[in-house]
């Protein structure tokens, strides 16, 4: 069986991924506490804004870690979602289709990150500095910032929550729940798909990384690095 | 209680003005509070329930008057405020607010609003000049008057209080606009899925 798997997400970019996935679910439930009114009696007594803070350090810790542990993945991460293209002009061509269950041989190949995840990496990437930025006011400096100015980090930190958010949710969607993405949780969870999977989803990627060799076996193109085999 | 030293006609005057929670209309701490915990009473002035303040100081923020204080710890964001309660318990009971029985000059008063706007025009009458009654029309009227006679400036009183245009972005379109988008999104998702798989069930029958 192993012959017809590929690595897609490594071990460390899995952790990170699912480190930075609970911070943000607990960020977002505890700070729904406070935006909807209707559920803000659960913020009563505060122990959800102290919740808050302790996700935020994590939030904001994880990335960093990760970055000090692999400095040279990050940064290329950092540049594969930057990179935009003629390809991902043809991907947003062919995307409603293809996603409304429409023929699959029609969507151009991908490489190990299509246009989709690469545009929601790029909404996920300036909300949290969004979050992180406006949350710092909010925390330390509520007293010596000029009211009118707090109020506009609460309302940058609103933007970011109306936009990541509602992103969040056609990312979760897309990853676990789209009749189409059968692999797409198993290789955040496990690390690996299926040639079969790698082929018809990331048709670009899987060329690379089985060019020139006899096998398939693969190197954890998530990240893009390469792997010593 | 603010004290302020004035120069005016070459004499020096003291002017003593009671900072407390004014108890307006169009109140900004009413408006942001999340968990509601200011708010409106039915005799008019602006309530606190401390139990239920989560502390998160907004209505600090969003006050013109800058009267609410908050007590806690920055770390943790663990916190309560504080304002006047407008005597809730000695005022629904039918007595005066502790304030006003206590003030030693009798310079307070309390009642019905209608009979205090009234009073005060007729101090203001009396004492001619530039003095005014502050908080008649303020913020939709404030259910605390003040006879000044001194510009409001020396009296530290804004000249126009008003809840920031911001507050007002942030509570009255943002939170809408909030719900608006997630919801249009989840429609939009479970629209997809229902047309996806059945496209995709009938693909396969096809072949
Ligand atoms: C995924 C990340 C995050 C989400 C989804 C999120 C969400 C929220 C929401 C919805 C609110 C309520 C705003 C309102 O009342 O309208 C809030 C408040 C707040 N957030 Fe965040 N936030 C995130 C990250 C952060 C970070 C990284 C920090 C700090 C560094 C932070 C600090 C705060 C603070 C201080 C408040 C003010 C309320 C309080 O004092 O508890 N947040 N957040
Ligand atoms: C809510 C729960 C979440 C689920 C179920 C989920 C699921 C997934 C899955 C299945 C993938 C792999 C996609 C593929 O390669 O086919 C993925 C990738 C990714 N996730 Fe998540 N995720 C969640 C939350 C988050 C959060 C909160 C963030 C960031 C703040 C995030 C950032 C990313 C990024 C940057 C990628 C790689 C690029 C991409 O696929 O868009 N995810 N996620
Ligand atoms: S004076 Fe400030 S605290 Fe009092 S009701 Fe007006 S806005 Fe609220
Ligand atoms: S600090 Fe308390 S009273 Fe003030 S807005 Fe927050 S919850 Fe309401």
């Amino acid at each position: 069986m192993t012959h017809h798997e590929l690595v897609k997400y490594s071990r460390g970019a899995r952790w990170f991924h699912w480190t930075i996935t609970i911070a943000a679910l607990v960020l977002a439930v505890t700070g729904l506490f406070l935006y909807v009114p209707a559920f803000s009696s659960i913020a009563e007594g505060g122990i959800t804004r102290v919740i808050h803070r302790v996700a935020a350090v994590i939030f904001v810790a994880a990335p960093l870690l990760f970055f000090l542990a692999k400095p040279g993945r990050s940064l290329h991460f950092v540049k594969e979602i930057f990179t935009w293209g003629k390809d991902d002009l043809a991907w947003l061509k062919a995307a409603p289709d293809y996603y409304f269950g429409g023929d699959e041989k029609k969507m151009p190949p991908q490489g190990d990150m299509n246009t989709g995840q690469k545009l929601w990496a790029v909404v996920a990437f300036f909300s949290a500095l969004g979050f992180v930025f406006t949350g710092i006011f909010m925390w330390f400096l509520k007293d010596t910032l000029p009211a009118e100015v707090f109020d506009w980090m609460v309302i940058v930190h609103d933007l970011c929550f109306i936009v990541g958010g509602a992103m969040l949710l056609v990312h979760l969607y897309l990853g676990a729940i789209h009749p189409r993405m059968t692999e797409s949780l198993k290789s955040m969870i496990k690390g690996k798909v299926s040639a079969e999977y790698a082929q018809s989803h990331h048709g670009k990627w899987y060329k690379e990384i089985t060019a020139g060799e006899g096998d398939a076996k693969g190197t954890p193109g998530g990240q893009g690095e390469k792997q010593a085999h | 209680m603010r004290f302020n030293e004035v120069e005016s006609d070459g004499d020096l005057a003291w002017l003593f003005t009671r900072r407390a929670c004014m108890h307006c209309t169009e109140a900004g701490c009413v408006k942001v509070c999340p968990t509601k915990a200011v708010f409106h009473h039915d005799l008019g002035f602006v309530a606190y329930d401390k139990d239920k303040c989560t502390g998160c100081g907004y209505c600090v923020e969003a006050c013109p008057f800058d009267v609410p204080r908050l007590d806690g710890s920055r770390l943790t964001g663990k916190a309560k405020m504080n304002k006047c309660i407008f005597c809730i318990d000695r005022v629904t009971s039918g007595l005066e607010p502790a304030c006003v029985k206590t003030c030693p000059p009798g310079a307070l008063d309390f009642g019905e609003r209608d009979a205090m706007v009234a009073k005060g025009q007729a101090r203001v009458a009396e004492l001619g000049g530039d003095a005014r009654l502050y908080g008649e029309e303020e913020l939709d009227g404030l259910h605390v008057l003040y006879v000044v006679n001194h510009s409001l400036k020396d009296h530290k009183l804004p000249v126009n209080p008003e809840v920031s245009p911001s507050v007002t972005l942030w509570q009255d379109i943002l939170q809408p606009v909030g719900y608006g988008v997630v919801g249009v999104v989840a429609g939009g998702l479970l629209l997809n899925y229902m047309v996806a798989r059945a496209r995709m069930v009938k693909a396969k029958e096809g072949k």
